[in-house]
């Protein structure tokens, strides 16, 4: 390539990673300083472990949600003090009879619901309590959250956090909390509909006789949220609709009486498979399918009661407010490190691995940014790391492979072919590698451990491609600007000593 | 690089690792990890940030941490909320800090800390709602992403070692495979071991990096085994000998791609919140496991398998050397 179609490409290719680089990671004022640019590296709202505040915003990004959930029956030790606050005084005695104290004042017990009467938690309610802690564990693993948790605080209430980034987390808390058994319900309103499943009469079937489960499907980008029925239940859903063209209705599927969907209804449904959409995303029909799911499969004839869903809170980032700052500190530490190393070692063919170190860096933010499944963990960030330092290794493999061939005698173009050839396989057989591996865990794995498979995976790819394509093809276009390549790349030829 | 350090090291090798992976498999059934929070004691301390307390929030975590410091009760970690409305999900401008402690901590010191709190702030600020609690939290443990995880491990281990054997060769593989299984079963014993605290995904995610940097540093090793075997003079040695000839010219390579990644993780490390600090750190054991099985462990496991493949090469070529024989004997007969 002659001088001026280097310089060209050179221009083009820099300002590209020069604006690129003010997209990924530069923060700046617009608006005459009342608003802030954010980079699409501030990966704050991606992560629970990591949050803080965008540049020039107050609202706290990232971090978790929490919700407190109490059996019926059970109030926390506030709530206890400012109902009591709350009544009047010739109440308040009443009330106070009515609990009991629990973990030193934590929580304040009814007496009928939870102790028989008595002033101890009796064995019926222990059980409900253990069962709906089950339900809850199951409704809540089925979301696949990143950071999940699930405690049991002071023996009988519930706290659960969920990663803030994920939108359906409010909605999590309060629609997981519906306990009891599934019902099917037809009328034009909730309160005054038929229940139609299960049958009502002397004996009355399990619901797993006729719905067997909730399934999600995505057609088309409409997420629907699929009811499997049984030909007991479809019979009775095809019978009951038999009108619905000249009287229209609604199916309401409930759960522990609490309304879960509801099905306007148009024309007579007769398929085994019920396919709703409700302008669900993808998260909101699977968080439905799995309460319908765990309604029919710990389907119990005891009423369970359900849970009351008590303060919600934005909890701070789980590894402190600077996490993702020192983080960033430490990245350009190493990276610039990288890079001096380099430019020291290679001198001006440091450049090749600066420009291939920086499309790799940025290709893998816009990845990280742009895909919703990818949240950012301790995972990811080592899984980036790792690719970087595979990068780097790469890259001065191939380097010393050329320096080795131009000590030998040969021309830089030559040096440069040998050394990359050289190099290949072993540099596409490392990538490839923790490619596969990176692949196979994205695709089996779950939450931050498939987040990791998936940076794993991109990294390798992209960083197989910035060695031994962008690196090589940087090193073509900045050559024909070296009056003398060797000392350009700090190549020297090997010294041969001939005999007197 | 001594032939008995790939030949004969085995057994002592295969006792460590027996014995690591057995005894942290072992402690790993009966206490499991050591879990940051599986079990712990808080106690939770919210007020109206807005209104109330306003700008004296500093002072009143003070408060918070001169109580607790009279009663003797470290706390291992803050975590601020801010409460939200269940409808709008807007804040309320109700604050709650949230103190950890472990399990063992002294109920009644948080009790007296606790009641020392609500003292003091009653009297700083007599307005405010500041309301303390102490709990004892109990985490539930979710196990589809555990066994998950350990699905893919295995899976993607396995497909990638199939990658080896078609580059590589059958011998290579076999012996990857082995020092992947034996990479990630001895870091998760490890952990289990030495119980480092842990989050609930880090166990697999440190399993995960052993696994990857196991099979890297494994094709080094291969690529320089192939390389040599290219050179006449190498078919003519002993499996131990082509192993440990082939070690040693890769011995440097093993070591300079290992060295970044430690420096990496070490300065991320170093350079870190409390969290990352431990997580950075940690991962230098799965590093440190691959170094040891890719240079120790798995040219030692190498040496008798190539020696079989060799002798069962040997013999195939002496049976298809004969059987040619024979077929020219056969044809110069019968003219």
């Amino acid at each position: 390539m002659g001088k001026i179609k280097s310089a060209i490409c050179l221009i083009a290719i820099t300002l590209a990673v020069a604006v690129l680089c003010v997209v990924c990671f530069v923060p700046f004022p617009t608006g005459g300083g009342i608003e802030y640019f954010n980079p699409l590296v501030n990966w704050a709202e991606k992560s629970a472990d990591l949050g803080g505040n965008y540049f020039g915003g107050s609202d706290y990004n990232g971090g978790s949600q929490s919700v407190m959930l109490y059996p019926e029956g059970v109030v926390s030790g506030r709530e206890y003090a400012d109902n009591m606050e709350m009544l009047p005084e010739d109440e308040r005695e009443d009330y106070a009879k009515q609990y009991v104290e629990y973990a030193g004042g934590a929580l304040y017990l009814d007496k009928d619901v939870v102790c028989d009467g008595g002033a101890n938690v009796s064995e019926a309610f222990k059980t409900s309590f253990q069962t709906r802690v089950e339900i809850l564990k199951e409704r809540f693993e089925r979301l696949h959250a990143q950071d999940l948790r699930l405690e049991t605080v002071d023996g009988y209430s519930v706290r659960v956090t969920l990663p803030d980034y994920m939108d359906e987390a409010a909605a999590a808390f309060i629609y997981n909390a519906y306990m009891g058994n599934l019902e099917v319900l037809y009328g034009s309103s909730l309160e005054t509909a038929e229940r139609i499943i299960p049958e009502t009469g002397r004996k009355e079937k399990p619901i797993s006789e006729y719905v067997t489960g909730a399934e999600t499907r995505t057609i088309e980008g409409t997420v629907y949220v699929g009811l499997n029925f049984t030909k007991a239940g479809n019979d009775i859903i095809s019978n009951t609709t038999a009108t619905a063209d000249t009287s229209p209705s609604t199916l309401f599927f409930t759960v522990g009486g609490d309304q879960v969907i509801g099905l306007s209804v148009s024309s007579r449904i007769t398929d085994k498979t019920l396919y709703i959409s409700g302008g669900y995303t993808e998260g909101a029909a699977r968080l439905i399918a799995a309460v319908i799911d765990t309604s029919i499969e710990f389907a119990s004839d005891e009423e369970l009661g359900g849970m009351e869903v008590g303060a919600i809170y934005q909890n701070y980032a789980n590894f402190g407010d600077n996490a993702l700052t020192l983080l960033y500190a430490a990245f350009g530490g190493l990276l610039a490190a990288s890079v001096i190393y380099f430019f020291i070692r290679y001198r001006r063919l440091g450049f090749a691995h600066l420009y291939s170190l920086l499309i790799f860096l940025l290709i893998m933010v816009i990845c990280i940014w742009a895909i919703p499944t990818v949240s950012v963990g301790m995972g990811t960030i080592a899984a980036l790391a790792l690719m970087c330092v595979l990068l780097s290794v790469s890259n001065a493999a191939v380097f010393e492979g050329a320096k080795k061939e131009y000590a030998l005698g040969k021309t830089i173009a030559s040096s440069v072919k040998a050394g990359y050839k050289k190099c290949f396989w072993e540099i596409f057989d490392l990538h490839a590698a923790a490619g596969i591996v990176g692949l196979l865990i994205y695709l089996i794995a779950l939450t931050e451990f498939s987040a990791f498979g998936l940076v794993l995976c991109l990294g390798a790819l992209f960083s197989c491609i910035s060695t031994l394509a962008i690196g090589r093809f940087m090193w073509y276009i900045t050559m024909p600007f070296a009056k003398n390549a060797g000392k350009f790349c700090h190549f020297k030829r090997e010294e041969v000593v001939e005999d007197e | 690089m001594s032939k008995l350090r790939f030949g004969k090291g085995l057994p002592i090798y295969a006792v460590i690792s027996a014995v690591v992976i057995i005894a942290g498999l072992i402690l790993c059934i009966l206490l499991n990890f050591n879990y940051a929070s599986a079990e712990e004691r808080t106690v939770e301390v919210s007020y109206d940030a807005v209104i109330t307390i306003a700008d004296k929030e500093k002072e009143l975590e003070d408060l918070c941490d001169a109580a607790f410091k009279e009663s003797g009760a470290d706390y291992s970690d803050k975590q601020t909320g801010l409460e939200l409305d269940s409808q709008s999900l807007g804040e309320t401008g109700v604050k709650l800090i949230v103190y950890r402690f472990s399990a063992g901590e002294s109920e009644n010191s948080l009790k007296n800390a606790a009641e020392a709190i609500r003292q003091r702030a009653k009297s700083a600020y007599p307005d405010a709602d500041v309301s303390v609690g102490v709990h004892l939290n109990t985490q539930s443990s979710f196990s589809e992403a555990l066994w998950r995880g350990a699905v893919a491990l295995a899976v993607a281990a396995i497909v990638a070692l199939v990658y080896v054997g078609i580059r590589y060769g059958v011998a290579c593989a076999l012996t990857g495979l082995v020092a992947v299984v034996n990479d990630t079963l001895f870091t998760i014993g490890l952990f289990a071991i030495v119980r480092l605290p842990v989050y609930a995904y880090a166990p697999l995610v440190f399993a995960g990096l052993a696994a990857v940097l196991s099979v890297m540093m494994w094709i080094v090793q291969c690529a320089a085994l192939k390389k040599n075997s290219k050179d006449p003079s190498f078919g003519t040695l002993s499996a131990g000998d082509a192993v440990t000839q082939s070690c040693a010219t890769s011995f440097k390579k093993v070591l300079l791609l290992a060295l970044p990644i430690a420096v990496a993780f070490a300065v991320l490390g170093i350079v870190a919140a409390a969290g990352t600090r431990l997580f950075f750190l940690s991962a230098l054991i799965p590093l440190a496991v691959s170094l040891y099985s890719s240079l120790l462990l798995a040219p030692a496991v190498l040496v008798p398998i190539k020696a079989r493949f060799d002798r069962f090469k040997a013999t195939r070529k002496r049976y298809s050397g004969k059987q040619k024989a024979s077929a020219e004997e056969k044809a110069a007969a019968e003219e």
